[in-house]
């Protein structure tokens, strides 16, 4: 019989969904924040957004925004975006640039540095007002560390490091041929999807709705081809999961939106490697999809309970896009297209969760395997007592 | 002309060799690739189709679904294709299946593309 990635793991069995409630109740999304959100380590995006000091961009947490910016040294450096005045928000756009690498808050002109955080100027408050001490109101400085170009973020201040949570290098190292440090940005897009943050997790982690809904990524690697796992040998961690690799369909020699090759493949890889994508996923919300010529990236940000924003990365070999007319259309419009279809079914089923009827959930198949593992994760992680 | 390609030069067209004739029972379809195209070969009164392997609305190979007469079912969502020409009989695919022209000459049938 023909099955989804080849079939599943012997022990992968048929049990329950979460709860409908567990997708639109403001007590368990408050509790996911405080619980997994708030101390976990986030992909904020690429280095190469923000190359020089005072480049900065902002990432939006449900209620909570932060500033990731480059200082004089060269360090990415995150702060909450809250003034320490009267708790203004400091800047409102998506990216941007702080002159000199001051932040100013737009209420009352407070500068900070960007390197430190630290409160440089209050206008009118007397400098020698002994009842105001500047470095008593520091921003609130974030945990931040870069891995492979990509830059992380982590809220907790008793977080372990990123290569202590990642289990660096050696949960990355079959990656390393893709030399992701080396790639640039070559479009970002930002979805905004009325579906709760677990629904889009979890349609990630199967590939049961792949036939159904993905008819150009079906075609390019069709989902009945046995997948090709990573080894035990490779470790994974409690938030970085291998997902094996889907090959090309035969006589494709790309996986894009018609199957030709625009742009040559990253020096690096092996023969195997060039008829293969490689998926890797970050929990709670990131996957990094790495084709032969080019990653995608998706990361997803909890806005609403039923409302989650994700941000779609391209990467490419810096070469192709320095190059005039350099041709990345196959690859975005494939996984904007395939993103769209994903993000459609995440709001059906956010929909069809609000209904009373479904308010004991559903059934996860032993094709969601990873929907239960996922499930499994999240349920650990609400159970930890600070 | 045929090469040892196993392709069939005639005038500006090139035609693929897919399959031996006794292979294709009537009645009963396989499929084919042809360059990147996956293809299904069908018998239906005797004569040889050749339409897309996939159909146009998901992703779901027509092989594994049914022939009734000139009517190809999609085994997915049950959409309908006449095979002769691809047209859609039944929903839910809006889209019609590209139709390739056969030649079936001594025991070989061979398929444009």
């Amino acid at each position: 019989m023909k099955t989804i990635e080849g079939g599943w793991p012997s022990d992968a069995t048929f049990e329950p969904t979460f709860p409908g409630s567990e997708y639109y109740a403001p007590f368990t999304f408050q509790k996911e924040l405080d619980k997994i959100w708030f101390k976990t380590w986030l992909c904020a995006g690429r280095e190469e957004e923000i190359p020089n000091n005072g480049d900065y961009t902002t990432v939006q947490i449900a209620h909570e925004n932060f500033i990731v910016t480059r200082g004089s040294d060269g360090q990415v450096n995150a702060f909450y975006n809250v003034c320490r005045h009267r708790g203004s928000q400091l800047c409102s756009a998506e990216s941007g640039h702080f002159s000199r690498g001051n932040i100013i808050c737009p209420y009352h002109s407070w500068m900070y540095s960007g390197d430190t955080g630290e409160l440089k100027k209050a206008p009118n408050i007397p400098e020698e007002d002994a009842n105001f001490d500047k470095s008593e109101h520091p921003l609130v400085k974030i945990k931040t560390e870069t891995w492979d170009g990509f830059i992380w973020i982590n809220v907790d201040p008793n977080a372990p490091s990123l290569k202590e949570s990642f289990n660096l290098p050696e949960s990355w190292s079959i990656y390393e041929r893709y030399q992701m440090d080396r790639l640039k940005l070559g479009e970002k897009k930002t979805y905004t999807v009325k579906a709760n943050w677990k629904l889009l997790m979890e349609n990630a982690e199967e590939c049961y709705h792949c036939p159904n809904i993905h008819p150009e990524l079906s075609r390019t690697t069709p989902p009945n081809q046995p997948r090709n796992w990573v080894g035990d040998d490779v470790p994974e961690t409690k938030v970085v999961k291998h997902v094996g690799a889907m090959e090309l369909k035969a006589r494709f020699e790309r996986v894009n939106i018609d199957g030709n090759a625009y742009r040559p493949v990253f020096p690096g890889l092996t023969e195997d490697d060039e008829r293969k994508i490689a998926y890797l996923h970050i929990f709670p919300h990131s996957y990094i999809c790495m084709a032969s010529d080019y990653v995608f990236i998706a990361a997803m940000f909890p806005i609403k309970p039923d409302e989650t924003l994700v941000k779609g990365y391209w990467l490419f070999d810096p070469d192709v896009l320095a190059k005039e007319n350099c041709h990345i259309a196959d690859a975005v419009d494939f996984w904007d297209i395939t993103s769209h279809e994903d993000w459609g079914a995440s709001e059906l089923v956010q929909l069809g969760n609000q209904s009373k009827v479904y308010e004991n959930g559903g059934v996860l198949t032993p094709l969601d395997w990873r929907v239960a593992n996922f499930k499994k994760y999240v349920q650990k992680e609400l159970e930890e007592t600070d | 002309m045929i090469n040892q390609a196993g392709s069939l030069q005639l005038g500006d067209s090139k035609y693929t060799f897919v399959a031996t004739s006794d292979s294709v029972e009537e009645g009963e379809m396989i499929e084919v690739t042809v360059g990147k195209e996956t293809l299904v070969v069908a018998r239906v009164h005797g004569s040889v189709h050749a339409v897309d392997g996939i159909c146009s609305h998901a992703y779901s190979e027509l092989v594994d679904g049914e022939l009734e007469d000139h009517c190809l079912y999609c085994p997915l969502h049950f959409a309908c294709f006449d095979i002769r020409d691809g047209s859609v009989v039944e929903g839910p695919a809006d889209e019609p299946l590209s139709v390739y022209s056969v030649i079936e000459l001594d025991g070989f049938i061979w398929v444009k593309g």
